[in-house]
């Protein structure tokens, strides 16, 4: 390639490696964390064929490829995967379900032979955290919507433009983390994002707890103690694993501690959990 | 991340309504409003649009004087002994809410449900403040409540303010005061379905909705003071925007003045146009102005004052772009300020041979008759102007100088020496540091808008001055703005009848007028440049002054501070801001005042008054 800087990495054998295998792969150290590799995948790699423009595609050539080359490298703390378009099914708001990357699943079942995944994805221009499926490792695949491109349809209704930073906790076994969140308010600039509504994207969030949500609500009342209120800061100090639940696992979490415990969570304007504590007699 | 303040709209931007008060203070210019507003009393804080209440009331709360750090903060945060409630207008309570229950409530139910949202809206900026006041970046009234001190405490004020279902603590009780505004909004909804009195008799059983916002703003702050052993603290309420309230609401806190418990200060802003203020002011039993509070117009201000913090506005703009020179140095000076002359420098007698004022006089002598007489009558050469006493310097040449400045950029003289008026594309007579300082009235918002282009304009052009011609097309574009603004005013009843027009154009035909008789007439050390509406003129035209004075569009002439609230705007003396004025081809001062009867049908044979009495007879 004649690209000068190279792209996308500043490697110019990565780079070539990028356009002329659909992927390439690069190790950071991270100090005593160890090491943070990212695969950066080209799934647009046949959008020059006019049959495949509107999809995603990694080809059983570039799969196998990958799998070669992660078998042959030492396994390291953090793994995360950066391609453009979606790796399994996001067609929500009829956002549609043909453009998913074909093989897209293969990658996801390749990845987790080799360790927890983070998958970071654009396309959709909605922003949305899941796990994948799988029968092991569940990749953890966040579609982290649009920085800047134009929102149209239902989802110009429901999205905001964003950028995120993802924290990993280096020190747990399995991948988990949080994403704080900002979106672009027209004429105003950059603001913590606020969902406005159940299918947007909340300014704190997280990933990585895979266990039972009955439990942990057991586990947030035992934290909770006798005490009638609580600052949600102590409540993470005392059960952390409240930090690592997505989305929908939380709303789930909320609804247990209301119904089965008689306990409520408060949010402040951002919709961020505040505190928590049992409601005055 | 914010905007670069030059690309945001004029008259809209620097709005302090939707900022934090952090914010707010960080960018805070001192005023001595802010002393006048923050004493020990209740206030009234009036202005129109954009002159800087909004900030003025948020630069009271806790939260805002903890982080200022201007050079007086520390001796106002000494003279400060109550802790500022921020109330916004909100539209929970607002003029807008007159469609609640969809227009089909009785007045009475309708009433119940519009107070109980306005106690609700107050009590919960009162539980913001408490909350702001725990937070322990909150270093002015800060307190420190445990867990358990507020657990109590809140349990107290649920069992106040009549709340179940609640978490026992402060943020819980404000998030359950949202709620209650939203379950006021569809039990009037209900209502609209109901047999009417069916429905008084369901609202007169529920207690939260007939709570007395002060008797209640009292006891609540009562027990937080017991809770952080301040007991007999005193509390601020500071109420915006009082012009979106219904009359009621006005008339409410304006009477409270003389009522309200002596442990709640009201601070109450409002634009100067305000009948129902008015009327509460000047009844028998309302309040008296230096007795029960003090009333403090933010257009008042001494010339000197004003001018200061302009400069040190200009300075903190032009430092955050990394300009050291002053506002004068910049701009230049200002035909407006005789004393400073125009377009020359400082050194140079401005009265002298060669000085600009000298040059001005000799240029409108050439194609002005009416000048010649005026100078010959007070025996002044100006060839001599440089030996004019002192007396005659003050009382003459310093009044006149203006004038003439104006007559001689608008009278044009053609090669046979014909004189006639002319319209001039740009305003370039009104640029300079002074004239670009009392064109923004001292509101800040109005100067942010007209300084922070001209100063991106020495950015991008990497020069050290912004030449006439720059400042005069900032000054049309926001005359323009303004106009633009006006045009929106809705038209008052009965307008399209009297043939009145929108306030834009009638401010427009009134400019005209008072631009031709500055021009045209004999030369006058005190033209006509301000203007009253005649007993008996038409009342749309008042009102529609009246919206103009409560946009900033014409100020009213009487700078005292006896009265700055108006009701009729009928014989009021007025003028056009400075920035009209400038559009409009007009010194920049008050001038002399004329009936508008006679300024309008003296060169139109029309009058609105009459326009109205005609059409009456049809």
């Amino acid at each position: 390639m004649k690209l000068t800087p190279p792209f996308p990495a500043g490697d110019k054998h990565l780079s070539d490696k990028y356009w002329a295998h659909g992927y390439y792969i690069q190790d950071f150290e991270l100090g005593a964390a160890g090491f943070v590799r990212f695969l950066v995948l080209n799934s647009c790699w046949l959008h020059e064929a006019r049959d495949e423009l509107h999809r995603g595609v990694l080809t059983t050539y570039t799969l196998e490829r990958i799998k070669e080359e992660l078998s042959g490298l030492p396994k390291v703390k953090v793994n995360i995967a950066i391609c453009h378009h979606h790796p399994h099914a996001h067609s929500e708001l009829g956002l549609g379900a043909d453009d998913v990357i074909k093989n897209g699943q293969s990658l996801l079942d390749i990845l987790s032979e080799r360790g927890h995944w983070l998958v970071v994805h654009g396309h959709k221009h909605h922003a949305k955290v899941e796990y994948a499926k799988g029968q092991v490792f569940q990749s953890v695949v966040f579609a982290a919507g649009s920085f800047s491109g134009r929102l149209e349809g239902s989802n110009a209704v429901v999205s905001k433009n964003h950028f995120h930073v993802v924290e990993i906790d280096c020190d747990r076994s399995e991948l988990a983390g949080r994403i704080t969140s900002w979106s672009w308010v027209p004429g105003v600039g950059w603001e913590p994002s606020s969902p406005g509504n159940k299918l947007g994207f909340p300014c704190e969030t997280g990933f990585g707890y895979r266990g039972s949500i009955a439990e942990l609500a057991t586990s947030v009342v035992s934290s909770l103690g006798t005490a009638s209120v609580m600052k949600w800061p102590s409540l993470q100090l005392n059960t952390p694993e409240v930090q690592h639940l997505m989305p929908k696992q939380f709303l789930v979490l909320t609804k247990l501690l209301q119904d089965d415990h008689g306990v409520s969570v408060l949010f402040d304007d951002l919709g961020r959990p505040e505190q928590i504590g049992r409601v005055a007699a | 991340m914010t905007i670069e303040p030059q690309v945001r709209a004029f008259f809209e931007a620097f709005n302090a309504k939707h900022q934090q008060p952090r914010e707010v203070a960080e960018n805070y210019i001192y005023s001595r409003h802010l002393n006048d507003l923050g004493g020990p009393y209740h206030a009234v804080l009036v202005g129109p649009r954009g002159s800087g209440k909004t900030t003025l009331l948020k630069m009271l709360q806790p939260a805002a004087l903890s982080a200022w750090q201007g050079a007086r903060a520390h001796s106002l945060r000494a003279q400060i002994d109550y802790s500022g409630v921020f109330i916004s207008s909100d539209i929970s309570w607002s003029r807008q809410l007159k469609s609640l229950g969809y227009g089909r409530l009785s007045d009475v139910n309708h009433r119940t449900l519009i107070v109980a949202c306005f106690t609700t809206h107050i009590l919960h900026a009162l539980l913001q403040t408490m909350i702001q006041r725990c937070d322990p970046t909150t270093t002015f009234r800060g307190v420190k409540l445990s867990l358990d001190q507020e657990s109590n405490l809140a349990l107290q004020i649920l069992k106040e303010l009549r709340i179940d279902g609640a978490i026992p603590s402060l943020s819980s009780i404000r998030q359950a005061l949202r709620s209650r505004l939203t379950d006021i909004r569809t039990l009037a909804n209900q209502g609209s379905l109901m047999d009417q009195l069916e429905f008084k008799a369901s609202l007169a059983s529920q207690p939260f909705l007939h709570i007395d916002f002060l008797d209640m703003c009292s006891n609540i702050t009562g027990l937080f003071d017991d809770a952080v052993n301040e007991a007999g603290a005193k509390w601020g309420l500071l109420f915006d925007e009082l012009e979106t309230a219904p009359d009621w609401v006005v008339q409410q806190l304006f009477s409270a003045f003389r009522v309200s418990d002596q442990k709640i200060y009201l601070k109450l802003a409002i634009s100067p146009s305000s009948p129902a203020a008015y009327a509460t002011l000047t009844s028998e039993l309302g309040p008296a102005d230096w007795q029960d509070h003090k009333q403090i117009p933010l257009w008042c201000q001494d010339r000197k004052v004003a001018e200061k913090f302009c400069n040190d506005l200009w300075r903190s703009l032009a430092r955050k772009q990394g300009i050291a020179q002053s506002a004068r140095d910049s701009l230049g000076p200002s035909a407006f300020a005789p004393a400073s002359g125009g377009g020359v420098a400082s050194s140079v007698d401005r009265y002298g041979p060669d000085g600009y004022w000298t040059k001005q006089f000799q240029e409108l002598l050439q194609k002005d008759k009416s000048f010649a007489a005026f100078l010959k009558v007070r025996k002044i050469d100006v060839t001599q102007l440089g030996h004019t006493d002192q007396f005659s310097r003050d009382a003459v040449l310093r009044k006149a100088a203006p004038i003439a400045a104006v007559r001689n950029f608008f009278l044009h003289e053609d090669r046979v020496g014909n004189v006639s008026p002319r319209q001039r594309k740009t305003s370039s007579l009104y640029a300079g540091a002074e004239s670009m300082f009392a064109i923004s009235e001292g509101n800040p918002r109005w100067l942010i808008g007209l300084l922070s282009p001209l100063i991106a304009h020495m950015v991008n052009t990497k020069t050290k001055t912004v030449a006439p011609s720059v400042q005069a097309e900032q000054i049309d574009k926001a005359a323009d703005r303004l106009l633009a603004l006006l045009r929106t005013t809705p038209l008052p009843d009965g307008s399209a009848r009297s043939g009145t027009g929108g306030l834009d154009v009638l401010l427009q035909r009134i400019g005209q007028r008072l631009h031709d008789d500055l021009v045209q007439s004999n030369f006058a050390i005190d033209p006509k440049l301000s203007f009253v509406a005649d007993k008996g003129y038409s009342n749309s035209v008042c009102e529609l002054l009246a919206a103009g004075l409560n946009r900033g569009a014409v100020v009213l002439v009487d700078e005292s501070t006896s009265r700055p609230i108006v009701g009729d705007l009928h014989d009021v003396p007025l003028r056009f801001s400075y920035l009209l004025a400038a559009k409009f081809g007009l010194a920049l001062r008050k001038g002399r005042t004329t009936g508008l009867r006679q300024l309008l049908i003296s060169t139109e044979g029309y009058d609105d008054a009459d326009a109205t009495r005609q059409l009456g007879l049809l």
